[in-house]
């Protein structure tokens, strides 16, 4: 009923050979195209790594770079800033200075000219009161009364603004 | 006259469990007094054809990148089984999952045929019995390829000794257990399936199939390929 014979070399034959066909058609390229594409991820993987690196120490880079080029147009700012003020200060000084100069030439050419006509007024009136003085000479011969009409003279022609009248 | 029907009966039940139990001999290949080739080489051809000719078909246009449905079926299904023999064999074990592979494949398919009609080639004890050779050899080819002819033998006297007949004993009582427990469990799932059908031929073979052919056929293959790489981990060790 139960027997062991030739029967168990046959199966142990058919193992074996299906072992060889399994590993050549099934198992052989499964595995194959599966640690394939394990290598593949696996590169993927690391290049995408390297990518993100890359990219992170750019982006810090440019950070900084952005930070120190706002540092930098602050500090243009600030310092076009100061200049611009201190050149208005310096441009209304020296208006100003102008000014007080013109002012100031303004008040000594006026008194100058007050002094030079004031002059010429009193030569003039020298000259006058003596032509009068002489004048008077000529018909009262009285030294005393000369005096008192030369006094008399400049008093009136001390005023500048009265000079009309005489 | 009702023992007189009882017997009959009993008569016809014994006679189909004898044809069930006996392998039948396809041809006998006409060399000396005849080499008889039995049903279960004939079918384990079948089985052989039918593995290939699904594995050249599931392989077909393999791509690395962008698998379809069919591809990635089958490399979890492989995945899985590779993983499951890594876990007990560990790294040093990667050659040998492709034979425990075709082993727990060859042993699902067989212990399942059974519901295509033909004898399960699991239920001829030839079989089971060169499995199990197989196994024993292997097991022993591991320890020898690890630790060396010298270390080998010498690992017949851990941890003492005095195991040295129970060690040399063990090389053989397994590949038997081995054996054993896979004729008994398709023998014994086809007997009862067979006793069923002569009580009841419809309806109620349905559960009883699923349970013997399927649950227990692939149960019984788990267990084999289970036990044969506990056997080889340990001999590794």
């Amino acid at each position: 009923m139960i027997q062991i014979n030739m029967n168990l070399v046959f199966t142990i034959i058919n193992l074996l050979v299906l072992y060889l066909l399994m590993k050549k058609f099934l198992f052989g390229p499964v595995i194959h195209v599966m640690d394939q594409r394990q290598q593949i991820l696996d590169q993927q993987l690391e290049e995408a790594k390297k990518t993100e690196d890359r990219a992170n120490e750019l982006q810090k880079k440019y950070e900084n770079a952005l930070k120190s080029a706002k540092e930098d147009s602050c500090r243009i700012v600030e310092k076009a800033k100061l200049e611009a003020k201190a050149q208005a200060e310096q441009t209304a000084q020296a208006a100003r200075a102008e000014a007080d100069r013109m002012l100031a030439k303004a008040r000594e050419d006026i008194s100058a000219e007050r002094e030079m006509a004031m002059k010429q007024m009193q030569g003039e009136v020298g000259r006058l009161a003596m032509e009068a003085a002489s004048r008077i000479l000529d018909e009262h011969a009285g030294a005393a009364q000369d005096l008192a009409m030369y006094d008399q003279f400049i008093k009136k022609a001390g005023d500048p603004h009265d000079n009309s009248s005489c | 006259m009702g023992k007189q029907k009882g017997g009959s009966e009993t008569n016809s039940l014994t006679e189909v469990l004898k044809e069930e139990l006996n392998c039948r001999t396809v041809f006998t290949i006409p060399i000396g007094n005849g080499i008889p080739v039995f049903e279960s080489v004939v079918v384990t051809w079948v089985i052989m054809a039918v593995l290939v000719v699904l594995s050249l078909i599931l392989t077909r246009n393999l791509t690395v990148m962008n698998p379809g449905k069919k591809q990635l079926l089958l490399e979890a299904g492989i995945d899985a089984l590779r993983k499951f023999f890594r876990g007990i064999l560990g790294e040093e074990g990667d050659r040998y999952i492709p034979y425990m592979m075709t082993v727990i494949i060859f042993l699902g398919v067989s212990n399942v045929s059974g519901i295509f009609g033909v004898k399960p080639p699991t239920k001829d004890l030839n079989v089971t019995l060169a499995l199990a050779l197989m196994s024993m050899f292997l097991i022993e080819y591991c320890g020898i390829y690890k630790k060396g002819l010298k270390g080998f033998f010498k690992s017949f006297l851990d941890p003492i000794p005095v195991m040295l007949p129970m060690n040399i004993m063990e090389v053989f009582i397994r590949p038997t257990a081995l054996c054993f427990r896979l004729f008994g469990n398709i023998l014994g799932g086809f007997v009862v399936m067979a006793l069923v059908e002569f009580v009841c031929p419809a309806i109620l073979p349905i559960p009883f199939s699923l349970y013997f052919d399927f649950f227990d056929g692939f149960i019984q293959a788990y267990i084999f390929v289970f036990l044969t790489s506990m056997f080889m981990s340990e001999t590794m060790e």
